[in-house]
């Protein structure tokens, strides 16, 4: 690690030992809550968040456990914000080490941000959020995964981590006979950008708003949710994204944000506001919720699909276990699928395992996240070999667990067999 | 704190151990945790950035907190079922001694008693007590309630060992205060604590979970500390060839390493004894999730 200064300040190398200055802490630290603040402190350590972390499962590394993530945030946390830190750190009693920062990045990408580890932790410490913050941290000093740079670099210079520029959006979105940018309209979609990339996935979303009866469009300028930036540690990137999907709402004057994917549901809803210190004042919905409330309210007719393999879900772990949707989407899918063979466990239950999510589209993690994707299709393996998907990271992810023969056969995105269950 | 001691009774000989410990350390450890309490509270809001507002009340937050008591546990049980053992050894004895052991219930309705200026405060615990020893009289059924006697052969807080305290003791447990005593009680937290220890010390050593700071080592040896030096004054253990042991010592060494206990808990992990119930419920605040 050569000896680097970061823009914002304060990151060097001195012989085996790294600091990294106020300037850089209070910056990563800059949309935290006293939950947060709480979460930071209070771990004890137990360990017990551990076993529901496939990645710990599959390393059994110290780095992998998830409390191993806040210990190191609190560490520089309590650096600058606690007398005993400050007292410690003048001392030079407490330092971060050069090969404890290195194993930041590995420990950092060990992790989805599924959640479980909160939901299992006897005091629900926030260790899916400490890994963002680590990945925070990566990004300002430089030692980021270029992968993961690059959906930033994307999304600030084109408003989509995946690369798809506004032109190649728009054709997209009008050959699946999509509105683009109908004013007055009732409802926004915003795609997430695996989704804007596929045809089917918004030809589906057409055919489920007519089904609807739902005035929907498209921005032209929003083809991304903008959470991979997020991911990638550049919650800068990811607030513009965020900031614009609102006020392009705004200026659109629609009722509502519809979004098809999990995780988008969960940046858009919960995570983004609270990046912005904003509150958007409009609703956010996931795909499944709109469909459900229409169906409590015998707006909408659901068949079953036509479609005759077992089928069970792998629930979205940003949906249901970090954004709070539960009932939707198993009630959808249960009257959807005829074979549906729903998992016993609650959609945000810590028992449920994470899929590779977002960490399927770094090459530098294919070796750890095929191991650990195995833990998830285990559990679903065991209930049918088809499997839904409510987030199009999850699809991916378990697409390539098909491709390795990991026990699965078939991957479905739930908006293909909503569009053929929904009538008109 | 000065009524405090006087309430306890304390001697003034200000050269025993259990002098300095029942006047000095003791009232310095509630002192020192009252502001560490202060300090802990504030960092929540002095280290933050912007508030967040509630989105579930305070029903589901409480309900969440008792709803969630049983997640950790069913998710460790299989894959570490020796850090389930010694959590609930831990955890409910320690509680059973705190709690129940008649000496303390003694202390602390003292304790509580002035400082709140309420007389008799904690008269339900006086209901549900047990003894320290399960070799007492009293329990063997031979002697009847009135020979229930506090700290074995010599109690140097006499002032405690109130004829009330002894007649109401009788009555729960009967014959089950054989097994529901101090003594057994204090060595199954025993077992568990030592277990902490131990695991805590393999897998620092081994690598397998290495995220251990000093303070959790000073955490759990001073709890260590405070059951031996507990289990040590009731049975007046002696120590060869040092001279000065006797009952009165391991009291106040006792007394001495709650009251630091006390005074580290706002500083150390001892604070989930409060945080937990808070935290049980952030999740709901922070973000949806039970908003359905």
């Amino acid at each position: 690690m050569a000896e680097r200064k970061s823009e914002c300040g304060g990151f060097k190398v001195e012989g085996g030992k790294v600091k990294i200055g106020r300037q850089i802490v209070s910056r990563t630290l800059d949309e935290m809550t006293p939950y947060d603040v709480w979460g930071l402190q209070e771990c004890m350590r137990c360990g017990v968040c551990r076993y529901a972390c496939p990645f710990w499962l599959v390393t059994k590394e110290a780095t992998d456990i998830p409390a191993w993530r806040t210990y190191e945030i609190n560490k520089l946390f309590s650096m600058y914000y606690t007398g005993y830190g400050i007292v410690a750190r003048v001392l030079r009693l407490r330092r971060l080490k050069k090969k404890e920062y290195l194993s930041w990045r590995e420990s950092a990408y060990n992790c989805t941000a599924c959640g479980a580890c909160t939901d299992v932790s006897p005091l629900e410490i926030p260790n899916w959020y400490t890994a963002l913050l680590m990945r925070r941290i990566l990004h300002y000093t430089g030692m980021n995964i270029p992968d993961v740079e690059k959906w930033a670099e994307n999304t600030k210079k084109i408003g989509n981590a995946m690369g798809i520029d506004k032109t190649q959006w728009e054709n997209n979105a009008k050959s699946a006979g999509l509105s683009v940018d109908q004013k007055d309209a009732e409802i926004l979609y915003v795609p997430s950008a695996l989704e804007a990339q596929d045809i089917n996935i918004l030809s589906q979303i057409g055919i489920i708003a007519q089904g609807l009866r739902s005035k929907l469009t498209v921005s032209s300028e929003i083809s991304d949710i903008g959470y991979y930036a997020y991911f990638a540690g550049d919650f800068e990137a990811a607030r513009t994204q965020f900031t614009k999907i609102y006020e392009e709402a705004k200026k659109l004057n629609v009722k509502k944000i519809l979004t098809s994917d999990g995780a988008g549901l969960f940046f858009l809803r919960w995570q983004g506001p609270k990046s912005l210190h904003y509150n958007p004042e409009i609703r956010v919905e996931h795909l499944t919720e709109t469909v459900y409330n229409e169906m409590e309210k015998r707006n909408v007719k659901l068949d079953k699909a036509d479609i005759n393999d077992d089928i069970t879900v792998h629930d979205s772990e940003f949906l249901s276990r970090l954004g709070g949707v539960e009932k939707p989407p198993r009630e959808v899918l249960k009257a959807i699928i005829p074979k549906f063979k729903e998992p016993k466990q609650k959609p945000s239950s810590y028992s449920l395992f994470t899929c590779g999510h977002h960490l399927e589209l770094i090459n530098e993690k294919k070796e750890i996240v095929s191991k650990m994707r195995a833990y998830v299709v285990g559990q679903l393996g065991n209930l049918a070999k088809a499997v839904v998907t409510l987030d199009p990271n999850c699809k991916l992810s378990l697409e390539n667990a098909v491709k390795e023969n990991q026990g699965i056969s078939k991957v479905y995105y739930y908006t293909e067999i909503l569009a053929k269950a929904i009538k008109s | 704190m000065l009524p405090v001691i006087y309430a306890i009774g304390a001697s003034y000989s200000s050269d025993a151990l259990y002098w300095w410990g029942l006047n000095v350390v003791f009232p310095l450890g509630l002192l020192i945790f009252v502001f560490g309490a202060i300090y802990r509270i504030s960092r929540y809001f002095l280290g933050r950035r912007f508030p967040s507002y509630a989105v579930s009340g305070f029903g589901s937050e409480f309900k969440e907190a008792i709803t969630a008591i049983p997640t950790p546990f069913r998710s460790a049980a299989k894959r570490d079922p020796f850090l389930i053992v010694e959590t609930i050894f831990w955890h409910i004895f320690m509680l059973g001694v705190i709690i129940i052991v008649g000496i303390h219930i003694i202390a602390w309705n003292y304790i509580f008693g002035t400082i709140l200026g309420i007389p008799n405060p904690l008269w339900f615990l006086f209901k549900i007590s047990t003894p320290e020893q399960f070799t007492s009289a009293y329990q063997m059924g031979l002697l009847g309630s009135n020979s229930y006697s506090h700290g074995g052969i010599l109690n140097p807080l006499g002032a405690w060992n109130s004829a009330e305290v002894s007649t109401s003791t009788f009555d729960p447990w009967g014959f089950l205060a054989v097994l529901v005593n101090g003594t057994v009680m204090g060595l199954l937290a025993l077992a568990g604590i030592t277990g902490y220890l131990v695991t805590r010390i393999i897998e620092d050593v081994t690598g397998h979970k290495r995220l251990s700071s000093s303070g959790d080592y000073i955490f759990l040896i001073l709890l260590l500390a405070i059951v031996v030096t507990g289990l040590a004054a009731m049975y007046d253990v002696p120590i060869p060839y040092l001279g000065i042991p006797n009952q009165a010592n391991w009291y106040g060494l006792h007394i001495a390493l709650v009251g630091a206990f006390i005074g580290y808990v706002p500083f150390s992990k001892g604070w989930h004894m409060f945080g937990y119930y808070i935290g049980k419920g952030f999740r709901g605040y922070a973000y949806g999730r039970k908003k359905e």
